[in-house]
């Protein structure tokens, strides 16, 4: 046993010592000494730069400009909306199923709350209907090249596709983080949706605990998140049965007073992380279980 | 002038300030970003694209102790992007001529050393980025696994996991070349 530890920190040591003695010696390298007009370079563009960017902000057309007043915010997960929904105090569904999807998207939101400074994330989105994005228009809005599927191995079908921005915020309600936001909507025959949820990772963004591990055919492995949320509505004079305070204390339950009957929903979510992006499925009542949505990211994981 | 101060007044626009923050990097970060894209106009785009990013957003950088950190996830970003758009990577044996290589090779006194640095360079091209990035933030920048992870936004398991299988190709390889060192012959005592 310490052969091997001995032996994996000789190697250790060894690559460090080749890549910096490749680094200073090795023939491709060597166009990059002493070229102190790379510096002066560099230098230029900055300034060239900063001038377009002046530029830009100043001649920016007003319509743009009011762009961030007119966004309906999509992604309301704030402390105040959670507290509203462990404490029952009434809530119109609508807004409480906002706060269910939001919660479903930020994978574990209770740990995302209690986080760094992140105390809230914000957003917004517009639904594009036609086509299936090209990859150049992906690439457009999210600035790398995501892994997407058009139609799943288990009859979900694209729909459309939205995009847009999340932004985390800090408990002062100021903007910490924006980042661009692609959405693409599938449904299946039985007319079921599932969402497939692509953005960036926010700094001091927490995910829980790893739910296993997705191993790629070319040998690489990755981590996903998996939850089931039960939200339950229910009217004002609903009594919390034994059965739903035993869930609610395991957090598994969350109920929201304010319906007219008793609205049951699952919320089922799968993330995980991939070359910098994080991607999330999302679905209401759906009838798929953990292994299936495994199947499914796995799907979506290998087009690249 | 140290770092932090540096940084401090380069939010302010201060570029005689920011000029000595691409004067300490540039050369760590073009190395790095020749690793990453085995290309020596890509890796220059890169590294002038990085640094103008780094300007234009200095402000947003709260912890300027962290700049560095801060600095090569923007310019692992950006070498990514550039990477997935320029395609697959221009091989060295294309860059170089076989006999400028050759000539190249006996320039060297040693020639055990040379040979581990063409097997680490034509192993290195033949990986895919992301085990090549994560190979060269933490035996070249001497990144921890979660400096690394939080860089790369992937989890520390993925590093890792991308770290043992980049070494293990690496150790094959070298385990394969002529005059491999001493201290890795050993193959039954090297488990990774």
């Amino acid at each position: 046993m310490n052969k091997k530890i001995d032996a994996e920190q000789c190697l250790d040591e060894f690559l460090k010592d080749e890549f910096i003695e490749t680094a200073k010696h090795h023939s491709f390298f060597e166009s990059q000494k002493e070229d102190a007009a790379f510096v002066d370079r560099i230098m230029e563009n900055i300034i060239q730069a900063e001038t377009i960017a002046k530029s830009v902000r100043t001649n920016m057309p007003p319509e743009e400009k009011e762009l961030e007043d007119i966004v309906t915010p999509l992604y309301c997960n704030t402390p105040e909306n959670h507290n509203l929904i462990k404490e029952n105090k009434p809530m119109k569904s609508k807004k409480v199923l906002v706060a269910a999807v939001a919660a479903a998207l930020c994978l574990t939101s209770a740990t995302c709350f209690a986080f760094g400074k992140i105390a809230s994330y914000e957003g917004h989105s517009h639904w594009v209907e036609g086509d299936f994005p090209t990859i150049t228009k992906m690439e457009q809005v999210l600035d790398v090249r995501p892994d997407v599927v058009e139609n799943f191995s288990n009859g979900f079908k694209f729909t459309r596709y939205s995009v847009g921005e999340t932004a985390s915020k800090d408990e002062n309600g100021a903007k910490l983080e924006a980042l661009p936001r692609l959405s693409l909507d599938y449904r299946n025959e039985k007319n079921q949706w599932i969402a497939l949820s692509i953005c960036g990772v926010f700094t001091g963004q927490d995910f829980g605990e790893v739910s296993g591990t997705i191993t790629l055919g070319n040998g690489e492995s990755i981590d996903y998140y998996y939850a089931k949320d039960h939200y339950k509505f229910v009217p004002g004079n609903y009594e919390v049965t034994a059965e739903d305070q035993a869930a609610m204390d395991a957090g598994e339950l969350f109920i929201s007073y304010g319906s007219n009957a008793v609205e049951d929903c699952y919320m089922t979510n799968l993330s995980w992380i991939k070359d910098g992006m994080k991607y999330t499925l999302c679905g209401q009542d759906l009838e798929i279980d953990q292994a299936g949505m495994v199947e499914m990211a796995k799907e979506v994981m290998s087009q690249k | 002038m140290d770092q932090v101060t540096a940084v401090l007044q380069g939010q302010k626009g201060d570029k005689d300030s920011f000029r000595f923050l691409v004067e300490t990097y540039q050369s760590g970060a073009l190395s790095t970003a020749l690793f990453l894209t085995q290309n020596h106009y890509t890796a220059q785009d890169v590294v002038q694209e990085a640094f103008v990013q780094c300007y234009l957003h200095l402000s947003e950088l709260r912890n300027p102790a962290q700049f560095k950190w801060w600095f090569y996830r923007i310019l692992t970003r950006i070498a990514w992007r550039k990477k997935e758009k320029d395609g697959k990577a221009i091989p060295i044996a294309d860059i170089f001529p076989a006999k400028e290589r050759e000539l190249d090779e006996e320039n060297h006194s040693s020639s055990a050393k040379t040979d581990v640095k063409e097997t680490i360079m034509e192993c290195l091209e033949k990986l895919d980025v992301m085990y090549r990035m994560v190979l060269t933030l933490y035996y070249f920048n001497d990144f921890s696994v979660g400096e690394i992870a939080r860089m790369l936004d992937v989890a520390e398991g993925t590093v890792k996991s991308r770290l043992y299988h980049g070494r293990q190709k690496l150790k094959e390889k070298l385990l394969q070349a002529p005059d491999h060192p001493e201290k890795i012959t050993n193959e039954e005592e090297v488990s990774l």
